[in-house]
């Protein structure tokens, strides 16, 4: 009977739960997503017919001076050393591996690619377990590496709550159940349950939490103008003149 | 407290909600800091002093964040305490720098226009540097 329960949870779970998960995750990203284009404005100098002469902007005539002053490669070289990269070396270099395997190893798992192939008959490429449970280690020692570092540094400790602790915990739950579940640690039955739950909080929390911050990355290193962008020229923080 | 006159200072909440919306991405902004504070690494004077408190996302989270928190009701110990961060630990020069891109200085700069509509603000001829 137990049994039973278990397998209609976990179908239930599988079916409509994870469609659930995605609907909400993916209304609160539209909802982030038009937030983010409702506070933002096309760049002032795309827009046309409008008297922009007053307003100093980032233009090729502004930055002539450097292009004549610097080599392509002596630009770069600033802005490497402008960068994090060059001014955190180390905690940068553990929070790209981290955000890098935390997006690859769920889809390079094979009882995942199964069960895509199970549900939607599409066919999915999965690694090596072996190189699977290794990534998976990663990530977990880079979560531990990134809480050790919230108690142990004063100036990030200065500005972690309750939220950016359990923001760490929720994303590691899913890791350690999906190794627990490999392991076949536990009442296995169980296991798969919570990792699937543990899976689907990390979704919904992915348009409704700070975990957003993977949209707002996006928008605002891509599209808005500033000191800080990547190619970002489109948009400017504000709203529309008309409003 | 007093304000920069010399006057009581009474705090208006409605004219720092009408600031506060204007700059409506700045909330946005913050509800997605994930408090990495990774900018202290390019503030110079959290380099030089190493106080928590001059971290840029600290400075920044309890400025705005806080108004934003408290919907533009806060007492005037709040903004006591928002002027000795804003002024006190922050000369706006802009070099600090967010990984995903929350334009720190801006969020400074937008706090300390809100504690000048309350009267508050940095009074130089009483600083070190002052006449």
């Amino acid at each position: 009977m137990t049994f039973i329960t278990i397998i209609s949870v976990y179908d239930f779970l599988v079916k409509y739960m994870m469609i659930a998960s995605l609907v909400i995750a993916g209304s609160g990203v539209i909802l982030k997503g038009l937030r983010m284009i409702r506070s933002s404005r096309y760049a002032l100098s795309h827009r046309d017919g409008e008297n922009n002469s007053t307003r100093i902007r980032w233009s090729p005539e502004s930055t002539a001076w450097a292009s004549r002053q610097f080599t392509i490669t002596e630009r770069l070289y600033l802005r490497f050393k402008n960068s994090l990269f060059y001014k955190n070396p180390s905690i940068m270099a553990v929070t790209v591996i981290f955000h890098l395997l935390m997006i690859l190893v769920p889809f390079f798992i094979q009882a995942h690619a199964i069960l895509v192939f199970q549900y939607f008959g599409i066919r999915f490429v999965w690694l090596n377990d072996r190189l699977i449970i290794l990534m998976t280690l990663i990530v977990l020692g880079m979560i531990v590496i990134m809480l050790a570092r919230r108690f142990m540094l004063d100036s990030v400790r200065a500005i972690t709550g309750w939220r950016e602790i359990g923001l760490l915990i929720t994303v590691s739950l899913p890791f350690v159940t999906g190794l627990m579940c490999y392991f076949q640690r536990g009442e296995y039955e169980i296991m798969i349950v919570l990792h699937i739950l543990c899976a689907q909080i990390l979704v919904v929390m992915l348009g409704w939490s700070r975990m957003g911050h993977a949209i707002l990355f996006m928008f605002s290193r891509l599209f808005i103008r500033g000191t800080h962008s990547l190619s970002g020229n489109a948009r400017e923080w504000g709203r529309k003149l008309n409003e | 407290m007093n304000d920069v006159m010399g006057n009581r200072i009474s705090i208006d909440a409605d004219a720092i909600n009408r600031m506060l919306d204007e700059k409506i991405e700045i909330k946005l902004l913050l509800s997605n800091c994930v408090s990495c504070g990774l900018c202290s690494g390019t503030c110079f004077y959290y380099k030089k002093t190493k106080d928590p408190e001059s971290t840029p996302s600290f400075k920044a989270l309890n400025s705005m964040g806080l108004l934003f928190r408290k919907k533009g009701k806060i007492s005037p110990k709040d903004l006591d305490r928002m002027k000795s961060l804003i002024w006190g630990k922050c000369v706006l020069c802009g070099q600090c720098r967010c990984p995903i891109g929350v334009s720190i200085p801006s969020i400074i700069a937008w706090a300390r226009a809100i504690c000048r509509s309350q009267g508050v603000c940095e009074n130089y001829a009483d600083s070190p540097m002052g006449a």
